[in-house]
């Protein structure tokens, strides 16, 4: 079965999915509407054995990225830092790689959320037990919830730490370590 | 990181701080464990004491220049972190390496496979109570990192892939000493074998430990030989091939039960057929139909934009699928780039599978999952 035909019959039942005007180049790229990911992804993994999830990411487009998020680093000026262009908009993108590791077929789902302080997805903790990590890492670079998510607290920075530093408006604050 | 402490827990019970500060952790890994007696209840793995903000550091550089940042993910495969990028920020371009760079880069990564696996194996054994195993691992690793430091005068870090090829071609005697190296490095294989892989000690510590079902292996997304080793055919080499993997002949070594001696023996298996398509490459390269000095692309400049988009690139690296997400916006740095470290999705799975576990045991466990903190941080 080849990807096409898996979207034909998934939009059957949820017609919020759709193919991306700009795919993630040589895969499958689809967006997924934020309360249809999760039934979306189970479908998935139960009819068509995607059992595999590689990547669990976001992007910020509200850019510039501020350059007061860059304390240490002296390349970085005003204008140097990357400003999303005509692509700038008020989301967050989350997106998914789901593949099939008996089919060899892999998709990238993509999933526009508004950018608010309490933004949340829907968690696809269960489904696949790679999600727990890898959410865990998008909520604390973020600060995106993902609802349903057990253990949902920073893996990676401090529990010190103010702010989510991958946003692009994150402001560096010196701590002792400065 | 967890605030994990040793508050909620039962009387006959006790709290453990396995790391930051252990040598068998490889790094800076921590794990809370809590144990009973001697059997493991519960296991936190909690990581971050390395991270680094590689991934805001990639927005605030031109992408030649990021190229450096990758080698310092898994510091012991950088070869494979600097092919990844380059694949991605390539298909991003839209750029396509010239054939000769394609053969260079399968045989520089199989070679940095090689040296990757001889520090497993050297450590590994030093986790179980082996010591010799190390020193031989070491010697043939230093024979693989003197290749390296004639290529690109790098001994770790290598920087040698370059965003449209490779920045030099081989050096005048490189094959010849190449060759060298595999003639010698193919019988010490058997070494290894007698040394450490029939040793019954070191069975009796590996077999039937740490089981990792092949399902459970797939939902926790492991990758890598510690996938394999549950008898699942997974490969990006095979499955989604990059460069001139689709001419190269190959076997890829699975495992049966999943126990932390199957993960152990895919690795010792995976470095004979790098070995082999080591000499493969080199056959190719050493012929004149590949242009001796074509190993960059035509008209890459140094700085450059690539038009607005998203791409994905993954490789499979000495620990697995190792991908880098690129985001561009059009403008000279990457708007957003994500690293998918197959190390820090493969220490996941310590908290299901170190339950139950005699506490010698997380050792081994722990090992046989060959983890670099560099990557597992970021």
């Amino acid at each position: 079965m080849t990807t096409e035909e898996i979207l034909a019959n998934l939009q059957t039942s949820f017609p919020g999915l759709a193919k991306a005007e700009l795919p993630i180049k040589n895969y499958p790229t689809w967006t997924v509407p934020a309360q249809s990911l999760r039934v979306v992804c189970e479908r998935l993994r139960s009819k068509f054995s995607f059992d595999y999830l590689d990547v669990v990411t976001a992007t910020d487009w509200s850019g510039p990225a501020s350059p007061k998020g860059y304390p240490r680093s002296p390349a970085v000026t005003p204008g140097a830092t990357p400003a999303a262009g005509a692509l700038a908009r008020d989301v967050f993108e989350v997106v998914y790689i789901v593949s099939s590791l008996s089919a060899g077929l892999r998709i990238c789902l993509r999933c526009e959320i508004p950018r608010t302080e309490g933004a949340s997805v829907p968690s696809l903790y269960g489904i696949f037990m790679a999600a727990d990590w890898q959410e865990r890492e998008v909520y604390d670079m973020f600060g995106i919830k993902f609802e349903g998510h057990p253990n949902l607290i920073r893996i990676l920075t401090p529990e010190t730490q103010q702010g989510y530093p991958l946003r692009k408006d994150y402001e560096h604050i010196p701590d002792k370590f400065d | 990181m967890t605030k994990e402490t040793s508050t909620a827990i039962k009387a006959d019970q006790m709290f453990i701080n396995f790391g930051p500060q252990h040598p068998s952790t490889h790094g800076v890994l921590r794990i809370a464990l809590t144990v009973e007696g001697e059997v493991v209840i519960k296991a936190r793995p909690d990581v971050g004491y390395l991270h680094r903000g590689m991934e805001k550091l990639f927005e605030a550089r031109n992408y030649s220049q990021a190229l450096v940042l990758t080698d310092r993910l898994d510091y012991t495969s950088a070869m494979h972190n600097n092919l990844a990028y380059c694949l991605a920020v390539e298909k991003l371009a839209g750029i396509e390496a010239p054939l000769r760079a394609q053969y260079i880069r399968v045989l520089v990564s199989e070679l940095n496979r090689i040296a990757s696996h001889l520090v497993f194996f050297g450590t590994f054994g030093v986790d179980m109570g082996a010591f010799t195993p190390f020193l031989y691992a070491f010697r043939e690793r230093e024979m693989a990192l003197d290749l390296f430091e004639m290529l690109c005068g790098g001994r770790l870090l290598y920087s040698y892939m370059r965003v449209g090829g490779v920045s030099a071609d081989l050096p005048p005697g490189w094959i010849e000493k190449c060759r060298e190296f595999i003639t010698f490095f193919k019988p010490r294989l058997k070494d290894y074998d007698t040394l450490l892989t029939s040793n019954p000690i070191f069975r009796s510590r590996t077999e039937g430990v740490g089981v990792i079902g092949a399902e459970r292996a797939v939902s926790w997304g492991l990758s890598g030989p510690s996938l394999r080793g549950s008898g699942v055919n997974f490969d990006v080499r095979k499955n989604d091939p990059y460069c001139v993997y689709d001419k190269m002949n190959f076997t890829v070594p699975l495992g049966k039960t999943g126990c932390c001696f199957d993960r152990y023996y895919c690795r010792m298996l995976e470095m004979g057929q790098s070995a082999e398509m080591v000499l493969q490459c080199l056959d190719a390269l050493s012929g004149a139909e590949l242009n001796p000095g074509e190993v960059m692309a035509k008209g890459v400049p140094k700085m450059f934009k690539p038009a607005a988009g998203q791409a994905y690139a993954h490789v499979e690296a000495s620990r697995g699928d190792l991908g880098f997400f690129a985001v561009s916006d059009g403008g000279l740095n990457p708007y957003r780039m994500h690293v998918r470290g197959p190390s820090f999705i493969n220490v996941a799975i310590l908290q299901e599978i170190l339950a139950g576990c005699k506490i010698a045991d997380v050792v081994a466990v722990l090992g046989s999952l060959d983890i670099v903190l560099g990557e597992v941080d970021r």
